[in-house]
């Protein structure tokens, strides 16, 4: 399982969701991921960010049409993708 | 694909359901014998009275309509969210919708039919206390039911009213039931709590204990639950979650305040021979116009929170 000290990179990607899905994060993310990505959420790794973004903005894309909103969440996630402080 | 399945087959039952007691409503208005007392009053003859009957009929058709389109989309996304934790909450609050679509066609053919049997053989004093009975007991299930669902959403997510909410609630019961008791009770006979010479057919204490005490408390349930599914709407997590249950926080509220306000003004009203058209009965079509707004919202705010299930 990919992890990290401030948890999983599924945990990381749920914590950011979970402000524009809410209680319908969980089930969002599980499927993007499985079906798109043909893996078990908690398999999710930093290498399939990316590609999860992809799917992920394609749905919210569907769901508002603030593209305000959908910018300011890709953003979020992009930033689960950088290195952190002292990784190379 | 099995989901899919059963949200057809739900649908499939409502809207059927719809269509057989529309059409039994539209047919009984139309071969049911014109009131003569209306006839009488407004120079109708017998085709022109049910032709104004058909104006009133059709609106209120397409407003249960909606109504039935709003349960079997919540329906539809209570069954799609299955046994998540807020699952069962949503499936209880279909149901009390589910119960307030019922009651429309309910209360308005058993008010036709008695009404038309009254029409027909003088006062129907049964008729009127089974009218009235029928009118309380429907949404007082369909409002214990969506108050114990807004109440368990609440609780789930530990939100709390503020002062303010509670003091709002309660200035809103207080006017509410204070109101109405005061217009009720005044076209009662006060010198004697037996007898029944007034608009319900029955002894003052038992209109007390079995009409006005349970209208209170079924307007205060529905009030309360409007207030909570406000709160959780606004207070729960994400952006575009909040947007969708907006829709239903609004619809619900929109839809609770005008069956209290329906049931109020119709409640209040001194029963009349004929088919009156006054200031009471444009409040009547005003709320019933905000009833299938409500209904509406409710639709529209189920089929965005299903999307999210669904992308």
């Amino acid at each position: 399982m990919a992890g990290n000290a401030n948890g999983s990179i599924y945990d990381q990607v749920v914590k950011v969701t979970n402000v524009y899905l809410g209680p319908a994060t969980e089930r969002f993310i599980a499927r993007q991921v499985e079906n798109h990505l043909q893996k078990a959420p908690e398999e999710l790794t930093k290498a399939d960010l990316l590609s999860l973004m992809d799917w992920i903005k394609a749905g919210v894309s569907l769901l508002t049409e603030d593209s305000g909103i959908v910018e300011e969440y890709m953003a979020e996630l992009r930033k689960l993708g950088e290195p952190a402080n002292g990784e190379s | 694909m099995l989901s899919a399945l059963k949200n057809t087959l739900l649908t499939g039952r409502v809207i059927p359901s719809y269509i057989l007691l529309a059409l039994s409503y539209f047919t009984l208005c139309l071969l049911l014998p014109a009131n003569q007392a209306t006839l009488e009053k407004y120079n109708l003859t017998s085709s022109e009275y049910h032709l104004l009957i058909v104006t009133v009929v059709l609106p209120r058709i397409a407003i249960w309509g909606l109504a039935f389109l709003g349960y079997a989309r919540l329906s539809q996304y209570a069954r799609s969210i299955g046994k998540t934790p807020e699952g069962g909450n949503f499936r209880q609050l279909a149901a009390g919708f589910g119960w307030l679509a019922w009651s429309l066609p309910v209360t308005a053919i058993t008010t036709t039919v008695f009404n038309s049997l009254g029409n027909q053989s003088g006062p129907n004093h049964a008729g009127v206390i089974i009218v009235n009975y029928v009118n309380l007991i429907l949404p007082l299930i369909a409002f214990t039911l969506i108050g114990g669902a807004t109440r368990g959403l609440i609780n789930r997510a530990k939100f709390k009213f503020s002062a303010n909410n509670i003091r709002g609630i309660l200035i809103c019961f207080l006017l509410t039931g204070v109101t109405y008791c005061f217009i009720i009770f005044r076209h009662f006979d006060h010198t004697t709590i037996t007898s029944s010479s007034n608009s319900f057919f029955m002894p003052a204490w038992l209109v007390l204990l079995t009409v006005t005490i349970p209208f209170i408390y079924t307007w205060f349930i529905g009030i309360l639950a409007a207030f909570e599914i406000t709160l959780f709407s606004r207070k729960v997590g994400g952006v575009l979650y909040r947007q969708a249950l907006g829709n239903i926080s609004l619809g619900l509220t929109a839809v609770i305040i005008s069956l209290i306000g329906y049931q109020y003004v119709a409640a209040i009203q001194t029963p009349d021979p004929y088919a009156n058209i006054n200031f009471a009965s444009a409040v009547l079509v005003f709320f019933r116009l905000m009833a299938g707004l409500g209904f509406l919202a409710v639709t529209a705010g189920a089929m965005k929170l299903k999307k999210i299930e669904e992308v």
